[in-house]
Formats: C-alpha cells, sequence, structure tokens
C-alpha cells in the first residue's frame, strides 16, 4: 500500500509502455522497461518494478495482451503485445499528448 | 463497456490467488535475471550485479503488493481479512464478544421490534386503494370539538359539495344471529352500499351493495367477514343465497369479504369514547323514521373519498360552507363545524403518542448500550496501545489500523444485529399479543423493511461505537508508547475524561427514560386509586340484547326485565342484583342531551347527558349512595321521574334544590318530562380518566334501552354464578344469547390495559437503562481502581484511612451521576412535555417522580461504586508498589 516514489510524470508511464510495444512488437517486462531506459537516455529514473502493475492495468483495459514464451536466456518470461484497442488508444494518447505539450509550450513562450 | 471490463477482471482476480501470486515470482526473478546478467556483461561481479538489479527494479514486496492491488478488488479483499482478522481478536476474548452482541442483540431487537409497530401502525398508508385520499368527517360545535355525523346533515352534503368523489356512512349494530348454529350476539355494521367500492374492496364470493340496497324494504342482505364465514359457516362455498335471521328478520347472504380485508375496530373511527368492535356482519343502511330527526341523532362515521387534487384542507372549508348553511335553515340558532381528518390520522391518531414514547424509550437503551460498548472497546483499546505503536513503528498505515479497528465493531456490530432479528421476532410477538387497543396490530410483520432496519441500525451502532475507540487506538505518540512498560502507571488524562463524559451521558439519557416511567407508573396510580363512585367488588356482569320482534313494546320488555331480576336475586350466593342499560367504564353509548324545561339554550350548547335505565337495586348493588330526596321503586309505575348525579345538581341548578324540577332526554322539546326525584353520589361512567358529568338515572320500565347489562353482587367468589347466570336468562328465552360475562374487577383491569402496559414498557426499558447505566459506572471506577493502584498504594502506606480511600471513589461516582442529572433531567422535562396526552392527574414536571429518579440514580451509582470502593480501601501498600 505505501506508495513508493515514481518519478516518471503521473500517467505518462502508460503512454511509454503503448508506445514501446508499438514500435518494437511483443516482448517481456524487462525488455520493455530497458527500452524505456535506453530511450530516456538516463533522464529518467525508473523503478523496473514499477511497470509490473502498469502492464496489468493496460491488459486489463485490453489494450495489451500476454502470453508465455521463452526469454534470451532460455527461461519462461511473460510475454506482451499491444493489441489494435491499444494502437487506436495510443494514437488518442499520442494526439492529446502532442496537443497538451504544445499548449504548455506556448504558455511558457508567453512567459519571457 | 470498459469498466464492466476492468471490473469483471478485478472480480476474476480475486480468485486463484495463489496461482496468478507464482505467475508473478516467476516474472519477477526472470526479470531480475536478466538484469543480473545484463550487468555482469558490463562486467560486476555476480554480487554485485546481483545487488545493483535488486536497486534497479525496485522493492520486490512493493510490487508484488502493488500488483495485488491492481489485480483484485483490494477493498474486499481487505474487507474479508479485516473480518476474520476481528473474528480471531474477539474468539481470543469470548466475554467481552459475548456481553457486546448480547447487548447489541437486546438493544437492537426492541428497537426493531418497535420499530415495525410504528411502522405497520403509523408510518405505512393505509392497505385501500388511493389511501391518501380517504377521510373521515366529523361534526363540530364551538364547545365540543369532533362528534359523529347526523345523517340529514350527511344526505345535504351528499347532494351540495363539490371535493369529494364519494362518501358513505358506517352505523355500528349489534345483533342476535339465529339459524346458523348457537345464537349469537354479534357485532356488524350498517353501511352505504359504495363503501366497499369506495374502498377498493372485491368480495372472494357473491357480491356486495347494489345502491338500491339502501331503500328501506330492499335492505335485507348481508355480507359476511372472512373469518365469521370459516366459523360458522365451515367456509361453505356454496353460503351465497342461503338466508339467517337477524333480530328475527330474514337476510340473504349475498356475499363474503376477502380475507385479507382489512378494516379497523368501529371505536378507532370516531372521535368519541366507545367500545365499538370490528364489524364482523355488513348489511345495507337504508334510513330509519328516527334517524332523519334534523339534531337528532349524531352517531354515525361518515368516510369520504376525496376527489384527485383536492385537499384535506379544501374540503375542509367547503364543508364548514356547507354546515353553516345547514345551520342558517334549521329553526335554532347553532352554531355548527365539521373537519375532515385523514382516515389514517382517525384510525391510528390516538395511538400515536404512546406509540412515539415507546420509540423513543428503545432508542435511548438503545444508546445506553451503545455507549457502554464504547467505553468496553475503548478500555481494550487503552490495552492495545503498545501493540498499535509497534504496528505503526515497523510501517503500518495508520488509516489501516483505523479500518481494522472498526472491522472489529462492525463484525462486533453486525453479530449482534443477526441475533437482534430472534430477539425483534420475539418481541413483536409479545407486543402484538399483549398490547392492548393498538389499531392495525394486525399488519405488523418482520418484513423486509424491518430486515433492512436492523441491518441499517446494526451498521451504524457499528460506526458509532467503533469509531471512537478505532481514533483513538491509532492516534499515538509512538515514543511514548513504546517507552511506556505495559501495565505501566498512568495513562493520558484525555481517555479517562472522553470515558467520564459517556458515562454521564448515559446516566442522563436514563434520568430521561427513569423519568417517562416515573411519570406513567404515578399516573397509573392516581388511576387506580382514583374516586370512582362504585364499588367493582364481588361484582359478576352480563350483557343480552331482547330483539324487537319477540319483544316489541316497552311492557314486554319491563315484564322481562322484571323476570329477569327476580330469577337472578333467587340465585344462591347474590345478594344484590342491577340491571341497567349499559355498564361503567364502557364509553359513552348512553349519552343524551340535558334539556331542562323551559330552556333558551340552543340545542347543541345543552350539556351532554349519560342516562342510565336502572332498576331501583342498581344503586345499593353498586354502592353509590343516595346524597338528597328518595329512589324511585316500583310504585312511581307510571309517573316519570330521574335521579341525578350531585355534579348534575349542582351545575344544573347552580344554588338551586334539584327535587321537583323537571327534564328532558334529548334536543326534543316535546319530549315527556321526568321529574328529579333524588340526587345521587357522581360516578365515574365512561372512563376512568373522564371526570364525572352530567348523568340521570331513569326506571326501566319508563324509558327504554337496546342493551340489558346485569351487575350482579355475589356474597362468595363472583366468577362461580356465571352459569347460573346463564341458565336463569335461558329459563326465560332460550333464543337468547348471552354475552359480556366477566367480573367487574377484568372490566376495571381492561380499562387501566392500555395505561398499564406503555408503564410496563417503559418501566422495563427504564431498569434496562439504569442497569446499562450503572455498569457503565462500575466499569468506569473499577477501570480507574486498577489504574490507579500504585497511587492508592502509596497513599495507604503514607497513612491515608482506608475508609477516606473509599470514600473518594464513590464520590467519583457521585460526581458522575451529578453531571449526568445536571443534563438529563431538565432534558428529561422538556420531553416529558410531549407525553401529557398519555398521563393522568400528573404534571409532566412532576416534582415527587423528579426527586424519586434522582435518589434512584444517586443509589444505583453508590451501588455500582461500592465494589471497585472496597478494592480500593483493600489494596496492600507492599503488592502495589512492588507492581512499580
Amino acid at each position: 500500500m505505501t506508495p513508493s516514489p515514481s518519478e516518471v510524470p503521473y500517467g505518462t508511464l502508460d503512454l511509454m509502455v503503448l508506445q514501446t510495444l508499438a514500435a518494437l512488437g511483443r516482448l517481456h517486462g524487462y525488455g520493455i522497461a530497458r527500452r524505456i531506459e535506453q530511450v530516456a537516455e538516463g533522464a529518467l529514473a525508473l523503478n523496473q518494478g514499477t511497470i509490473y502493475p502498469a502492464l496489468l492495468r493496460l491488459e486489463q483495459k485490453g489494450w495489451i495482451a500476454s502470453d508465455w514464451g521463452t526469454s534470451e536466456n532460455n527461461r519462461r518470461a511473460r510475454f506482451y503485445d499491444i493489441t489494435r484497442a491499444g494502437k487506436k488508444q495510443l494514437a488518442a494518447e499520442v494526439d492529446l499528448w502532442e496537443r497538451t505539450v504544445a499548449m504548455v509550450n506556448r504558455m511558457l513562450e508567453d512567459r519571457s | 463497456m470498459n469498466v464492466v471490463r476492468i471490473l469483471l477482471s478485478r472480480v476474476r482476480g480475486m480468485f486463484g490467488g495463489s496461482t496468478r501470486d507464482r505467475q508473478l515470482t516467476d516474472e519477477i526473478s526472470a526479470h531480475l535475471e536478466l538484469l543480473t546478467e545484463d550487468h555482469m556483461r558490463c562486467g560486476m561481479t555476480a554480487a554485485e550485479a546481483r545487488a545493483a538489479a535488486r536497486r534497479d527494479f525496485g522493492g520486490v514486496e512493493q510490487t508484488k503488493e502493488r500488483y495485488r492491488d491492481q489485480r483484485g478488488l483490494p477493498w474486499i479483499e481487505d474487507l474479508w481479512r479485516d473480518g476474520r482478522h476481528a473474528m480471531r481478536a474477539l474468539a481470543k476474548e469470548p466475554g467481552f464478544a459475548v456481553v457486546v452482541i448480547l447487548t447489541l442483540a437486546l438493544g437492537i431487537g426492541a428497537t426493531t421490534a418497535i420499530f415495525s409497530v410504528v411502522d405497520a401502525v403509523l408510518l405505512r398508508p393505509l392497505a385501500y386503494p388511493d389511501p391518501d385520499r380517504l377521510v373521515v368527517i366529523n361534526e363540530a360545535t364551538r364547545t365540543l370539538a369532533a362528534f359523529p355525523v347526523n345523517a340529514m346533515h350527511f344526505s345535504w352534503w351528499e347532494g351540495e359539495t363539490q371535493s369529494f368523489e364519494q362518501m358513505g356512512l358506517i352505523k355500528e349494530i349489534t345483533v342476535n344471529v339465529t339459524g346458523a348454529g348457537e345464537p349469537e350476539l354479534l357485532s356488524g355494521a350498517r353501511v352505504s352500499p359504495n363503501l366497499f367500492a369506495m374502498l377498493g374492496v372485491r368480495m372472494q364470493l357473491g357480491r356486495g351493495f347494489m345502491t338500491e340496497e339502501s331503500q328501506s324494504g330492499r335492505d335485507r342482505v348481508i355480507v359476511l367477514e372472512d373469518a365469521l364465514w370459516r366459523a360458522k359457516f365451515g367456509a361453505d362455498p356454496n353460503v351465497i343465497g342461503r338466508t339467517i335471521a337477524i333480530d328475527s328478520d330474514t337476510y340473504e347472504i349475498v356475499g363474503v369479504l376477502p380475507r385479507d380485508f382489512r378494516f379497523p375496530a368501529l371505536r378507532h373511527l370516531m372521535p368519541v369514547t366507545v367500545p365499538s368492535v370490528r364489524p364482523q356482519l355488513w348489511t345495507p343502511l337504508a334510513f330509519r323514521d328516527a334517524e332523519r330527526i334534523p339534531l337528532g341523532a349524531f352517531n354515525f362515521i361518515c368516510i369520504a373519498k376525496l376527489k384527485s387534487g383536492v385537499s384535506v384542507a379544501q374540503a375542509g372549508l367547503e364543508l364548514e360552507r356547507e354546515q353553516a348553511t345547514i345551520a342558517a335553515r334549521l329553526p335554532q340558532r347553532i352554531d355548527l363545524h365539521a373537519s375532515v381528518v385523514p382516515l389514517q390520522t382517525q384510525i391510528v391518531g390516538r395511538s400515536e403518542a404512546g406509540l412515539e414514547m415507546l420509540l423513543a424509550a428503545v432508542g435511548i437503551v438503545l444508546l445506553i448500550g451503545g455507549i457502554n460498548i464504547t467505553n468496553l472497546l475503548l478500555v481494550r483499546t487503552l490495552g492495545r496501545r503498545r501493540e498499535f505503536a509497534v504496528r505503526a513503528a515497523i510501517g503500518a498505515d495508520r488509516g489501516r489500523l483505523l479500518r481494522q479497528m472498526l472491522a472489529e465493531s462492525f463484525t462486533l456490530c453486525l453479530l449482534g444485529g443477526l441475533a437482534a432479528v430472534g430477539v425483534a421476532y420475539a418481541a413483536m410477538q409479545l407486543i402484538v399479543f399483549a398490547a392492548p387497543d393498538v389499531p392495525r396490530l394486525d399488519e405488523v410483520a418482520l418484513d423486509a423493511r424491518a430486515l433492512a432496519f436492523t441491518l441499517g441500525v446494526s451498521a451504524f451502532i457499528g460506526f458509532v461505537v467503533g469509531v471512537l475507540p478505532a481514533w483513538r487506538s491509532v492516534d499515538v505518540d509512538l515514543t511514548d508508547a513504546l517507552a511506556r512498560r505495559p501495565g505501566g502507571t498512568t495513562t493520558g488524562r484525555g481517555a479517562g475524561r472522553t470515558r467520564s463524559l459517556l458515562v454521564g451521558a448515559e446516566v442522563g439519557l436514563s434520568a430521561v427514560c427513569l423519568i417517562a416511567g416515573g411519570l406513567l407508573f404515578h399516573s397509573l396510580f392516581n388511576l387506580l386509586t382514583v374516586e370512582k363512585g362504585f364499588d367493582a367488588q364481588n361484582l359478576v356482569t352480563a350483557t343480552v340484547r331482547l330483539p324487537a320482534a319477540q319483544y316489541p313494546t316497552i311492557e314486554k320488555r319491563a315484564a322481562f326485565r322484571r323476570a329477569l331480576l327476580e330469577r337472578v336475586q333467587a340465585i344462591p350466593g347474590v345478594s344484590a342484583v342491577a340491571i341497567s342499560n349499559q355498564l361503567p367504564l364502557r364509553g359513552i353509548g348512553a349519552t343524551s342531551v340535558l334539556t331542562l324545561e323551559g330552556t333558551t339554550v340552543p340545542p347543541l350548547e345543552r350539556p351532554a347527558l349519560d342516562v342510565r335505565v336502572v332498576n331501583p337495586e342498581y344503586f345499593r348493588t353498586w354502592g353509590v349512595p343516595l346524597k338528597g330526596g328518595r329512589l324511585f321503586d316500583l310504585a312511581d309505575g307510571n309517573r316519570l321521574v330521574a335521579l341525578v348525579s350531585e355534579f348534575t345538581a349542582r351545575h344544573a341548578w347552580p344554588g338551586a334544590d334539584p327535587i321537583g324540577k323537571r327534564i328532558r332526554f334529548g334536543v326534543n322539546l316535546d319530549g315527556p318530562l321526568y321529574e328529579v326525584i333524588g340526587v345521587v353520589g357522581d360516578v365515574r361512567v365512561i372512563n376512568l380518566d373522564r371526570a364525572p358529568a352530567f348523568s340521570a338515572y331513569v326506571p326501566y320500565w319508563q324509558r327504554d334501552s337496546v342493551f340489558d347489562s346485569l351487575a350482579i353482587k355475589t356474597a362468595t367468589e363472583p366468577a362461580a354464578i356465571s352459569s347460573a347466570v346463564r341458565a336463569a336468562i335461558h329459563g326465560l328465552d332460550p333464543d337468547l344469547p348471552v354475552s359480556g360475562i366477566q367480573t367487574m374487577e377484568d372490566v376495571l383491569a381492561e380499562s387501566t390495559a392500555q395505561r398499564r402496559f406503555q408503564m410496563s414498557v417503559v418501566l422495563l426499558f427504564a431498569a434496562a437503562a439504569l442497569v446499562l447505566a450503572g455498569l457503565g459506572i462500575y466499569g468506569v471506577l473499577s477501570y480507574a481502581v486498577g489504574q490507579r493502584t500504585n497511587e492508592i498504594g502509596i497513599r495507604l502506606a503514607l497513612g491515608t484511612d482506608p475508609r477516606a480511600m473509599r470514600g473518594m471513589i464513590v464520590k467519583d461516582a457521585l460526581h458522575l451521576v451529578a453531571g449526568g442529572l445536571l443534563v438529563g433531567v431538565p432534558l428529561a422535562l422538556v420531553a416529558a412535555s410531549s407525553l401529557r396526552a398519555l398521563l393522568f392527574a400528573v404534571a409532566p414536571q412532576d416534582l415527587p417522580t423528579v426527586v424519586g429518579v434522582c435518589v434512584v440514580l444517586t443509589a444505583a451509582a453508590w451501588l455500582a461504586a461500592y465494589i471497585p470502593a472496597r478494592r480500593a480501601s483493600r489494596v496492600d501498600p507492599l503488592i502495589a508498589l512492588r507492581c512499580e
């Protein structure tokens, strides 16, 4: 129950996970976490464990699906993939995100 | 759509937890391994890599916990876990749990039972279509608030008013029924043919009445009540078309009412005190000549149905106008009014004050019980402060602890509520069986509403009693709680003060209950010792009704009465026999109007007069003294004579001698004049709580009556002669049903039954409140003594007198009581004003009652303090100090 502080901006982790799966296809949890860290280039201190509740949340919403497979080191691992609904959701969220960022940027420009 | 899917997936997630947990563990360990391998590839040692992997991953357990929360419905799982935990904790202290659950079961059970009665009687609408449009119409004058209706006025209203869709009359009858088994005296009603349609009743057999059956001569048809049909006709489906003899006239049975047809006793429909019961048989109402006299008999019940959209007030205004029109057309100048009352109000209005009082009393008891439980929980919390401090210190969330404490009180209350259902059922049966003269009691049931009420009250109490202890248990200064050894010296003053305040509240609330009980007790005592004006000892009563067919003239009736009196007088053991048209304490059935010779007072402003048609022996039999003049005897023959009561003599002819004055009965100025020949003592004839008023007695051979009630004074046990009385009556007329054979002591008891019932229940609740408050005081004091053992030991060691020690504890108890009374007594005095209608000859602010209650509560507090005080005085200083 004790919330561990996440330095990932609220609500953006779902977006990042969806985008990662849309770009790279089927991945296990570790793969997703690594990819997000790589893209962030160290700008993001991700507690890798936090992606698992996020994955479950996305799966409950039907935006991703999971199945069991074998990892590159031959261990049983769970693989996730984006669904059609997930792609639609991603498009919608990217659109929203871009509009939000654009708006915030305009506001910040006003400041100078 | 999405919400449903998420919910479904979460509900699914609540099950198969162990498999899912294993999968998650697998997934996480795979993750960690991959991470470790990556780190090792970058040149770390195995140990460094593992540590780095864990760091990168974050808390494994926290992740799992959050994952689980996301997976299922955590609050349900927590609730379940808290519930189980609470059950375990309670099982460890069965004594505590049993006391609390029992308190709650009794408190909630009794509250539910009384709520069900209040709900069924007062709150639920009547079981007729459009119940809120049904009203009762009463007439009124400036001096008389409400009385039944005159038939001519009703006919006028029927023709002239616009507010009503329908209106109908009901007239009570009591009839001898022969031709179907034993002859029987049954109660019935003559009703307007449209009454059943107005009430939305469909017969289970046959038909209701037709409009033309309200014409004289066509009214010889009858509708039976279901119970009578079963009892008298064995539920014969072919009963329609059969005939029975009612007072020797032949009536054809045309219908049987449905089993679930509910109709109140007729007395509940009337604004006056009468003993009328629920009708068993119904005939159409065809007016008789005597009923069509202007300002004659006012004895019809009028039920009407308002047109849709017309309010009670509008209908009342219209009727007022019509009454003024009627009054203007009368030869005498009178002041005529009318009132329109919702049918439900008319039926249950008189029960309202009593039932609401019972509900308030039981609510107070439940409240006191709840406070006691709060106190018990508080004490328990104090014992567990360390446990909670430890749990908080190792990271337990306060909200979580709070929830767990509340779960315990909820569990207790829900268990209590469960047991309460049984208690409620039993208590309800008892109330329905024992409550005298409450309308609609047959509609009381332990239904879904009652169960919902139980559940609601249980949950509410669970929250109320739990929230304070729960808050206290988590609102802990950790260092303080952890530093102190278990069972250490003193606790904060705050907790003690809270508990004292709670106990003070208990004392105050029980004072309210006790004062209410005391007032009712005082009322009943006053009523039982009131000057009745007659002597009920060793009296047996019996009633017959002479049918007009066999006894058409007053001569024939008088002859029967004379013969009957002789026969009964001859029964061994009988010392005196009285006959009268009505027994005392049976309501206003004998009421007429007192018209003095030469009066100029308008008819409706003349006083109501109770006229008893009696034999000369009546006064000796009932022990009514002669105060002036002489009694009548057979020698008076046809010379019309009357006796009046002292009250009548004083108020009708103030300052003058009543002997020789002449009076008429009724408003008719052509009626026969009776000469007053004597004055007798005042008697409470209508009811014990009704002060004696205008009253007159005339010989039975001079004035007719419908009923003949015997009162037989015996030298021995009165019950033994009832069969001899029956035999004497049947010796004269074997077809005459005899009813109402009972001792006058029983009649007397019946007439006070309602007050006795109310008083018993309230006193029972008051006793419960007293015991609970006593236990509360005891609990607070003995806990305080336990906490202060060290201090007391030191004081004793320093030479304090043990008796002074004892006095200190008792003083604490008396402080609690004084505080409680200071608030409780004023509260009770305010509340008691609403009891005014239930009291008799007692002011709501009755000083002896208040003083008595204060004494009782103080004594109870002293008693409750006794054991703790003795323990305090016997503390062994050595042991107390060694505890340190």
